[in-house]
């Protein structure tokens, strides 16, 4: 019997916020909870509700990741390994608390004022899980029935343990994400590196050998035109392709390499959103997203500003050359429903797309 | 949903309070003044955050907490040492339920896994610096500083609670309350608020929404209007009108009151007031789950005491009702076994009575569990006669009358004494039982003799065969003529006197009673009464 928790893996443009939304929405008998990583992506959950249904209906919960496990999963039992109250979250860069050992309860978790460091969340719930026999787990279960946990591919270190104790309860899991856009790490923590960034989908795999979840793979994009796909899709050469759904044709749709003098007029032609790998790229048009922040953004047309490996990608079509920031070059590619173009040097004669002006 | 232990620290009377409670109904009993009344404020406090009708959070001042408390706390200070700030601090545990699953967790002082809600009334951490200072004034303190402190509200999930988000809904019936009249109003509006449908709600203050557009319409209305526009310019320079007040969210339920055939029921008498709310508050399924009622026989006549009462056990179901009363008759008619004798501690429940002692006490209303309960010691004697002899052998020993001493001279049939102690033994009260030997005084100390080791349980009997009842004992202690005087009989033969006594029992025990020399008592008399 196929396990009724699901990974699905869905393509950039594919319509996952609404995918879920609706069939959680659709579903009354069953009480969800929508679990995202950000404020803006909960917020954008919940107005996607109020777009199908009017409003966030009784049945259904939204929390973002660490709302969700300071809630649920930590207070209702933190007394089991911590005599006080854990109030917030301490936000930290890299990892909290180097050297001190785990046995130092006080020190090892909590910064000042009793606040846990954002990256220790996930291994204190795994700890009181495994001190009270899953209390926190029956807990949940008596209060949801179906848990959906978004951008899925960004879950890392002792984040998979907790999914994993999920997973083994009576409430069904649902984690939907993209293991290409896996560019962000919700979780700092040595445990896990086997699994990070894109090869989470090891990890996807792995259960779904163990039968503790079945994947399905949504291969389609509402957003991108074929060309953009396709070109998006041989940074991934092991995954099955991506079909577009959006047959709107403009005259200039598809991937094209833009020569570095001629980025003022196509600029002016096509009024592109101008994407950068980060703030070291310089001269810039327009107002510039970087790569990362860009993710779940959709634009009619972009224009990419390369860093070295993607600028020498497009020039020979070696993936070799792509560098290790395939996910990102990825997210930046699958962000325009019409066209990509991406500023190669004066000198261009071809790569991986048609020289602009062709 | 059922509240199953509330612990109370330093809340008024009460300082540190631990009480279970069952399904169904639980009747508080108690002397006065051990904070019956505070528990049930407690519990209304802890589930809606609530004071006197009002958000807890503008009604806190000094006397919340708990005054002995309050004085060792300014001790302290003022003899140099720096204790803790002092709290209250309410905790409800309620059952297992698959629907309170959201409220359930460890948070709460016994760790105990259920669902539950805590609220604290506590030093805000904002004003720690002020909280300081004043407290560095050791001179200046006197009280707590309520005016650093605020209320922390949590279910034992550690989430902090919203009056929407609050597991269980109680109405508190507390008709001695009813002191002024902006309690009274507050009241009466409940009826209204707290037993209606949210749909119900919502359909009226639409409806009294519409009203208030209707008389804006008014044609009346209309022309003041236009006349006081002409005025712009005089006033104002913007345009003057009336209407009427629009901008509270639903105020319906300020000017919406229920009424009693067609009486307001503000001006209904207290106590059918009362009898109305426990009955909606029985009907209402979804408005509430529990019923706190204080002392339900205030207001009401003995009939309708009954009829309520009658209506409270049929109607009962799934609710669970927390009451507290001083009225023996409430005690036996709502049943014994739901009682909870409480001493501002701690309670013990009655409900651990053997059943045959339970239906004994059910088939009596009115009778005198409660005063036996409640005396600080109870004499239990087998009729009026030696209750009399009894009372005059106390004030013979003690110069008072029992009662003034708490304790209570209860005339029962003899063959209830092993009911009353099975009591007795369970609440560990201090009880006298005094008894005829019926001329078999082994057969007595047989009959009682698993009390024998117990402190609290006397039992007082002649170890004389020969006499059998306290007649014979009276005439043997006083002798003839002594008695013949008080009398005024002239019994030649003590067999003839004693017959005489025995069939004019009241009569005899009265004169004996009031006679005004001293009169002998038998030797387990004295025993009793000492």
């Amino acid at each position: 019997m196929p396990s009724v928790n699901r990974i699905i893996l869905a393509s950039a443009g594919s319509g996952k916020t609404t995918t879920i939304v609706s069939e959680a929405t659709r579903e009354r008998g069953v009480r969800s909870a929508l679990v995202t990583y950000t404020n803006n992506s909960e917020t954008e959950l919940r107005s996607k509700a109020n777009e199908i249904v009017g409003c966030v209906p009784p049945h259904l919960r939204t929390a973002t990741w660490f709302g969700f496990l300071l809630q649920q999963m930590v207070r209702p039992y933190q007394h089991a390994i911590y005599p006080g109250r854990v109030r917030g979250l301490a936000f930290v860069n890299g990892m909290s608390a180097r050297g001190i050992r785990e046995t130092n309860t006080q020190r090892h978790y909590f910064g000042q004022h009793g606040d846990i460091y954002v990256d220790k969340v996930s291994k204190f719930a795994c700890k009181l899980i495994r001190e009270t026999g899953g209390k926190p787990v029956k807990r949940l279960a008596q209060i949801v029935d179906r848990i959906y946990v978004d951008e899925a591919q960004d879950l890392a270190g002792y984040d998979l343990d907790l999914i994993e104790n999920l997973l083994d309860s009576d409430i069904d899991v649902v984690l939907v994400g993209d293991h290409r856009q896996a560019t962000f790490k919700t979780n700092q923590s040595r445990k896990n590196s086997r699994y990070r960034k894109e090869r989470i989908i090891d990890k996807f795999k792995d259960w779904q050998v163990e039968g503790k979840v079945t994947i399905e793979i949504h291969n389609h994009s509402y957003r991108c035109v074929q060309g953009i796909c396709d070109a998006a899709d041989k940074l991934f050469p092991n995954v099955e392709g991506t079909i577009s759904r959006n047959h709107a044709r403009t005259g200039h749709d598809g991937v094209f390499l833009v020569r570095q003098r001629d980025v003022d007029t196509y600029v002016d032609r096509f009024s592109p959103q101008t994407l950068r790998y980060n703030r070291g790229k310089k001269n810039v048009p327009g107002n510039p997203f970087n790569f990362g922040e860009a993710k779940g953004m959709t634009f009619e047309r972009t224009l990419i500003f390369p860093h070295r490996p993607l600028e020498t990608y497009c020039l020979t079509g070696k993936l070799a050359d792509a560098g290790k920031e395939l996910s990102k070059i990825y997210v930046a590619m699958t962000r325009a429903r019409q066209s990509v173009g991406v500023v190669v040097p004066n000198h261009t004669t071809g790569g991986i797309a048609p020289v602009y002006p062709t | 949903m059922t509240i199953d232990r509330v612990i109370v620290r330093n809340f008024k009377g009460l300082k540190e309070t631990n009480l279970t409670f069952g399904k169904g109904v639980n009747i508080l009993v108690g002397d006065n003044e051990t904070g019956k009344s505070t528990v049930l404020e407690a519990i209304n406090l802890a589930l809606t955050k609530q004071l006197n009708r009002r958000d807890a959070g503008y009604e806190l001042h000094p006397f919340l907490f708990n005054q002995s408390i309050v004085q060792e706390f300014v001790q302290r200070i003022q003899s140099g040492s720096v204790p803790s700030p002092l709290e209250i601090d309410i905790e409800v545990y309620l059952a297992n339920d698959p629907a309170l699953a959201e409220h359930k967790g460890t948070n709460n002082s016994c760790r105990a896994d259920c669902p539950g809600v805590r609220l604290r009334i506590e030093l805000d951490e904002n004003f720690r610096e002020e909280y300081q200072a004043y407290i560095a004034d050791t001179k200046r303190i006197r009280t707590v500083p309520v005016e650093f402190y605020h209320v922390d509200w949590r279910n034992f999930a550690d989430q902090t609670l919203t009056p929407r988000s609050k597991p269980l809904r109680p109405a508190l019936v507390d008709p001695s309350a009813l002191t002024n009249t902006y309690a009274a109003n507050r009241y009466v509006l409940e009826l209204a608020r707290d037993f209606l449908t949210r749909m119900q709600k919502v359909d009226l203050a639409l409806s009294y929404r519409r009203l208030r557009e209707v008389f804006q319409s008014d044609a009346n209305v209309a022309a003041i209007n236009k006349e006081l526009a002409k005025q712009k310019g005089v006033v104002s320079d913007r345009n003057l009108s009336v209407a009427l007040d629009m901008t509270a969210r639903s105020n319906w339920d300020t000017s919406v009151t229920p009424h009693l055939d067609d009486l307001p029921l503000t001006l209904v008498g207290k106590g059918e007031q009362t009898a109305v709310k426990v009955r909606l508050a029985l009907a209402a399924s979804e408005a509430c789950e529990l019923l706190l009622i204080e002392e339900p026989e205030t207001h009401q006549s003995p009939g309708n005491l009954n009829r309520l009462l009658a209506h409270i056990s049929e109607r009962v179901g799934d609710k669970q009702v927390i009451l507290t009363t001083h009225s023996s008759f409430v005690l036996n008619k709502l049943g014994v076994d739901a009682t909870i004798m409480f001493d501002g501690n701690t309670g013990v429940r009655l409900r651990d009575l053997p059943d045959s002692t339970k239906r004994y006490f059910m088939k009596l209303p009115g009778h005198d569990t409660l005063r036996m309960v409640l005396a600080r010691r109870a004499i239990l004697v087998e009729g009026p006669s030696d209750e009399l002899v009894v009372q005059r052998a106390y004030k013979q020993m003690h110069g008072k009358l029992p009662l003034e001493h708490q304790v209570e001279v209860i005339s029962v049939n003899s063959l209830a004494f092993k009911r009353f102690l099975d009591i007795a033994v369970l609440l560990d009260l201090d009880v006298t039982v005094v008894t005829d030997n019926d001329g078999d005084p082994e057969k007595v100390r047989g009959k009682y003799a698993k009390h024998s080791n117990r402190k609290n349980i006397k039992v007082c009997y002649s170890r004389d065969a020969g006499l059998r009842t306290l007649e014979p004992s009276l005439v043997a202690v006083n002798g003839r003529e002594a008695i013949n005087s008080i009398l005024g009989t002239n019994y030649t033969d003590d067999g003839a006197l004693v017959a005489h006594m025995a069939a004019n029992k009241a009569d005899v025990a009265l004169k004996l009673f009031e006679s005004t020399g001293d009169l002998a008592v038998p030797e387990y008399i004295q025993d009793a009464v000492s």
